[in-house]
């Protein structure tokens, strides 16, 4: 039984009113790797900035080999032998290998850097993580994988006590990651305390050997790999599903579908997808992060490529096969990035929702009728109940709820027959979420057919009339609106799973 | 009453005629320089003033000045004078960047009834009210033919490098054609390469010296303005032909403006002779045919043009030249 | 050596120029000219050479025309009008250099303002100092001091001397110590190496007072060929600077090309045409047409492999 490497003991952290981190614990022994999951929002990123010595805490201690420390800077706490694989990795494409793994602790002789001893440490650490390029490669000409090797390797270089892996596997082949595996395995034998942070719940059963499920800030619990199953470690995660009132009670249509797609698939990401959305109805795209639930969004309006498969879209009696961008020209959109969107910032509520909708504004010779918008714009503000001070307000300085509802507001002028929602409360407050949720349905009781994706389960479960259940970029299930969150937990966690 | 009405009428019309007798008119010019790049306009507008004084005082003109200088840019020269018209000024004199842009102010300054005089360079496509200036066709003739004659009388058979002014310079074109047409058929003066400076000093020192490594053979020089004599100096020393005349390397220098460093040189015999740039001269003009202009009366110049002569400058005399702005004295 | 990738072009350019030339002209390719050139072409040097040192960086320093014009006025002055030894007044321009160098950094490091947007400031307000000190008139350098422009080290003039040294210690400061291994890594991603935990801000101060350093050294060189001060001192010498260093396969995007051997050669394609231009008699402004296509081409090549790089796709 080892003794703990690492112990992280009733850490708090606030940020304004918001508590990031309540209470928080782990403790990681040396030579183990110790998986540490949560969802969206749970507290993972601020535990391990905390760890990391890019925040302070408020509360709490930390200790490393049995001794309190306390960290001032990144700069301390890589001292101690604290050292970051980061999911975005920080690369220098121009410049070798060597320099790269080097660049932060370059070996001198003389005033001038000693190429020689940086190499050779660069060789040795390439060795130990069984990479076969040369120090001297550009890191320009190097695939994502091996890239990353050389992420790895230069937190390696002050030989640190305790590494931790945040999202390392999002970019790899099948192949790269096996050679990652190997480097964590490697790092074990060596007697590095190893944090592993994923989404991916088959690779912890794979590589660690104990896992702490952190939520809401605080962290649930910590058992060991043998003693625990993938569908525990999802309730941990998500916690109960309080079941909470529905914005209008599940509804199926009979009508014929609006949209029927077949076969969608795309290398590496979605595979042999297939469903179908009709007029009236709320369809949820439901699975955790990272299970290809996007993907199967940007591919049907173009964003990203398809391999194979097609898209039908109903004209008249028929279902006519429709190309993805011209799919996404009939769809109204509303995502998580307000900005993204296209909500124009600076300008006024007025014109940001009389820009989809520039016909009904016109005046004389096609300039813009001030007053036409203003009067287009307010029975939009009145119906959506946002709240400002003026119409000639700039949307900046609207709340990010009513920043989403004028965003609604832009569409509800052009009438799409089909939404897409992708995460749309997200961090918003709880009570513009149920206002966005409102409106969701009412878009689909005027007979609108909606795509929701979100990772928050309860929200899904108060506006859902169906739930597409996507694991691996594929669908495994089909549940109707009275699916309990037991069955959708379930299916979502099932399947590729070793309980 | 009645007496007091006598002596009230007594002080109005005593008054009446001592205003009219004391009070010299304010007269406002607009004073426009293209750039304050060498002395020459530091001293025309030192002498400017202070003709402007003595000629106005006994002309019962209260001279004011309003002063601009623009960047050597034509587009900011054209803005300045703008400003001057829009402040109603009286009279506007100016000195053109750009000889052919100088026109669109001339124009506008017409239409707004203000009297416009060139100086220094002339105009190419306005007539102003009047120009005052030095001749510099003038300027370069004689020292071409002065030049032709020493030469001549050394029994020297001259290859010359001529460094040219700025294109849109008139005085700089003028003095090249000058040059060009007593040397050309003079059988004694060849011009080998003429070499534009833009007045840059730094195209003055290259120039020279990739005109020299060009035609190794030439012995002598015709420089449009010696103002960047120390870069010329700098670029002859470099090729080791900076030498007073009687040593074997001397390289035979005619020159124009006859700047204070020329005047040293002129002096060590480094530069053999010149026709100067009076300053003195060409400014005491033109306050002579601004004070027309502001009393109403013509300009007396034929063609409204109104040019100062240079005199020549020579080893032998320029010691004794009288009034030379550029000696000190 | 892969900073030479980019080079390609670059010799063979040179080549074709010096070809045209030397038949052009009949004294082009002397060691007599060579020697000109290389003599006309040092101030452009050793300022490229701090240009590009803040280039590499990412960043740009467009006002290096300007602390050369302001340190050599300082200068003239101490000499003409207080009488100070040459020397002396030459060590007061690298020191007005390093403190103009360090306003630079302080804008752009300290309050964050953008270097492109500083520099031009700090240009035109170092520019207007330096022209409000002399009224903008030509002063000339006493006779003596004048005449150490003409200075010469056997058969070559003493700044090309100083050129060469000055090339060779950016090169190795870039390519052989911690501080140009920085600026390396800084022009290949500012955040990433903040990340990385690198001292960035430091880094870019020290940079531009580099960058002023070696701007009013150039200009001290230029004053002494020249022999006087005028307000033509590195007027648009930013520019050309910027067009060398191009030309010279440093990548304006920052992170790549080296000081050797592309400075040299960027500069000695200018200068040779300019030189060649002149030898000709050609018309003067066939000289800004040429050397505008060259930059145009220099920049276009540059953008396209920057684009090629970024495009990288990653798998999922």
């Amino acid at each position: 039984m080892n003794s703990a490497k690492l112990v992280m003991r009733s850490i708090s952290k606030r940020f304004g009113g918001i508590a990031a981190l309540e209470q928080a614990g782990l403790e990681v022994r040396a030579g183990e790797a110790h998986a540490l999951m949560g969802a969206n929002g749970a507290g993972k990123s601020t535990m391990m900035n905390v760890l990391g010595g890019v925040v302070r805490p408020d509360h709490g201690q930390i200790l490393i080999d049995g001794e309190v420390v306390s960290f001032a800077s990144p700069t301390q706490a890589k001292q101690k032998g604290v050292s970051f694989v980061h999911q975005e990795l920080n690369m220098l494409p121009s410049m070798t290998v060597a320099e790269n793994v080097m660049i932060d602790a370059m070996p001198t002789r003389g005033g001038l850097v000693d190429r020689k001893a940086m190499r050779l440490r660069t060789a040795e650490l390439l060795r130990r993580l069984d990479c076969t390029f040369s120090p001297d490669t550009l890191v320009e000409t190097l695939s994502m994988g091996d890239r990353q090797m050389v992420e790895v390797a230069r937190a390696l270089v002050t030989d640190p006590g305790i590494v931790i892996f945040d999202e390392p596997t999002s970019s790899l082949s099948e192949r790269e990651k096996r050679r990652l595996f190997d480097v964590v395995l490697g790092l074990k034998r060596d007697g590095v305390a190893v944090i592993y942070i994923t989404h991916f719940l088959e690779e912890i059963f794979e590589v660690c050997d104990r896992v702490t499920v952190m939520r809401n800030g605080t962290t649930i619990e910590t058992r060991d790999m043998h003693a625990i199953t993938a569908g525990e470690v999802v309730t941990a995660m998500l916690g109960s599903v309080e079941a909470e009132e529905r914005v209008r009670p599940a509804f199926i249509s009979i009508e014929p579908p609006l949209l029927a797609a077949s076969c969608l698939s795309r290398d590496g990401a979605i595979a042999d997808v297939g469903f179908e959305v009709r007029p009236g109805e709320v369809v949820g795209l439901w699975g955790l992060l990272g299970s290809g639930r996007t993907e199967i969004l940007r591919a049907i309006v173009g964003l990203d490529p398809l391999d194979a498969g097609e898209l039908r879209w109903r004209s008249g009696d028929t279902l006519d096969i429709i190309r993805p961008d011209k799919l996404h020209r009939k769809v109204g959109f509303v995502t998580e990035d307000r900005r993204g969107e296209g909500l124009l910032l600076p300008l006024s509520v007025a014109k940001n929702i009389s820009f989809g909708n520039l016909d009904k504004v016109k005046g004389a010779f096609g300039m813009i009728d001030a007053a036409k918008e203003k009067t287009f714009a307010s029975g939009f503000v009145e119906r959506l109940r946002i709240k400002l001070s003026s119409l000639s307000q700039p949307v900046r300085t609207l709340s990010g709820g009513n920043q989403q509802k004028v965003v609604f507001a832009r569409w509800l002028g052009t009438r799409p027959k089909l939404f897409m929602l992708d995460e749309p409360t997200r961090g918003l407050d709880v009570s513009a979420k149920t206002e966005i949720l409102r409106l969701t349905a009412e878009l689909a009781t005027e007979g609108a057919g909606v795509i929701f994706v979100s990772s928050e389960l309860e929200e899904m479960m108060r506006v859902c009339d169906r739930y597409l259940v996507v694991h691996r970029g594929r669908i495994v299930a089909n549940l109707y609106g009275d699916a309990t969150k037991d069955d959708l937990m379930h299916a979502v966690s099932d399947g590729r799973v070793a309980a | 009453m009645s007496m007091r009405k006598i002596v009230a009428a007594t002080l109005v019309v005593g008054v009446a005629l001592a205003s009219t007798a004391v009070r010299a008119e304010d007269f406002v010019v607009g004073l426009s320089w293209n750039a304050m790049d060498n002395q020459l306009p530091v001293k025309w507008q030192e002498y400017l003033l202070s003709e402007a004084k003595a000629q106005g005082e006994a002309a019962g003109i209260n001279f004011k000045w309003v002063i601009n200088v623009a960047d050597a840019d034509p587009a900011r020269q054209a803005a300045n004078i703008e400003d001057l018209i829009n402040q109603g000024v009286n009279l506007i004199i100016a000195r053109a960047e750009d000889d052919a842009a100088i026109g669109a102010s001339i124009r506008a300054a017409d239409q707004a009834g203000i009297p416009f005089i060139t100086f220094d360079r002339p105009s190419s496509t306005a007539k102003p009210t009047a120009h005052v200036g030095g001749d510099s066709y003038d300027q370069g003739k004689t020292t071409a033919e002065a030049f032709v004659e020493l030469l001549k009388a050394n029994g020297v058979k001259g290859e010359c490098i001529e460094l040219q002014g700025s294109l849109t310079d008139v005085n700089a074109m003028n003095r090249s054609k000058a040059w060009h047409e007593v040397t050309d058929a003079s059988g004694v003066v060849k011009t080998l390469v003429s070499v534009p400076t833009e007045w840059n000093p730094e195209l003055f020192r290259s120039g020279t010296v990739n005109a020299l490594r060009a035609n190794p053979q030439a012995n002598c020089m015709f420089l449009g303005s010696d103002f960047a004599l120390p870069a010329v100096q700098s670029a002859l020393e470099g090729a080791g032909k900076w030498a007073p005349r009687g040593e074997a390397n001397h390289v035979w220098i005619a020159t124009q403006d006859v700047f204070p460093e020329a005047v040293a040189a002129i002096q060590s015999k480094y530069i053999d002779l010149g026709t100067t740039y009076d300053a003195y001269a060409h400014s005491k003009e033109a306050i002579r045919v601004a004070i027309q202009v502001a009393k109403g009366e013509g300009v007396d110049c034929p063609d409204n043009i109104c040019l100062a002569k240079g005199r020549l400058a020579t080893q032998e005399n320029i010691g004794t030249l009288e009034n030379l702005w550029s000696r000190a004295e | 050596m892969n900073h030479l990738k980019p080079l390609v072009g670059l010799p063979l350019v040179l080549v074709a120029i010096l070809t045209f030339f030397s038949v052009m002209t009949s004294h082009f390719a002397t060691a007599g000219n060579i020697n000109a050139m290389l003599h006309a072409m040092a101030p452009l040097v050793i300022m490229s050479c701090g240009m590009a040192l803040v280039v590499f960086s990412g960043k740009l320093d467009i006002s290096i025309g300007s602390i050369a014009f302001l340190s050599a006025t300082l200068a003239v002055l101490l000499i003409n009008d207080h009488a100070v030894p040459p020397i002396l007044a030459f060590l007061a321009s690298l020191v007005a250099g390093i403190v103009l160098g360090a306003l630079n950094g302080f804008i752009v490091v300290v309050l964050g303002v953008n270097a492109l947007i500083a520099t031009l400031g700090t240009m035109i307000a170092l520019r207007g100092i330096a022209l409000s000190l002399t009224g903008a008139v030509l002063i000339p350098l006493p006779t003596q001091v004048a005449r150490l422009g003409n200075l010469t080290i056997g058969p070559l003039f003493a700044d090309i001397v100083v050129l060469v040294l000055v090339v060779i210690a950016a090169h190795i400061v870039h390519r052989h110590t911690v501080f140009g291994r920085r600026l390396n890594a800084i022009g290949n991603g500012e955040d990433a190496a903040r990340r990385i935990g690198l001292p960035v801000d430091r880094t870019v101060f020290a940079s531009f007072v580099l960058s002023g350093f070696l701007a009013a050294l150039g200009g001290i060189v230029a004053l002494l060929q020249v022999g006087a001060i005028s307000a033509y001192l590195g007027r648009g010498m930013e520019f050309t600077a910027v067009a060398v260093v191009v030309v010279g396969g440093i990548s304006l995007f920052g992170g790549r090309g080296a000081i050797l051997p592309g400075i040299l050669l960027g500069a000695f394609i200018f200068e040779a045409i300019a030189n060649g231009l002149n030898q000709m008699s050609a018309n003067p402004y066939a000289y800004q047409l040429i050397t505008g296509l060259i930059i145009f081409l220099a920049m276009y090549v540059d953008a396209m492999q920057h684009r090629r790089k970024a495009a990288v796709r990653t798998r999922r």
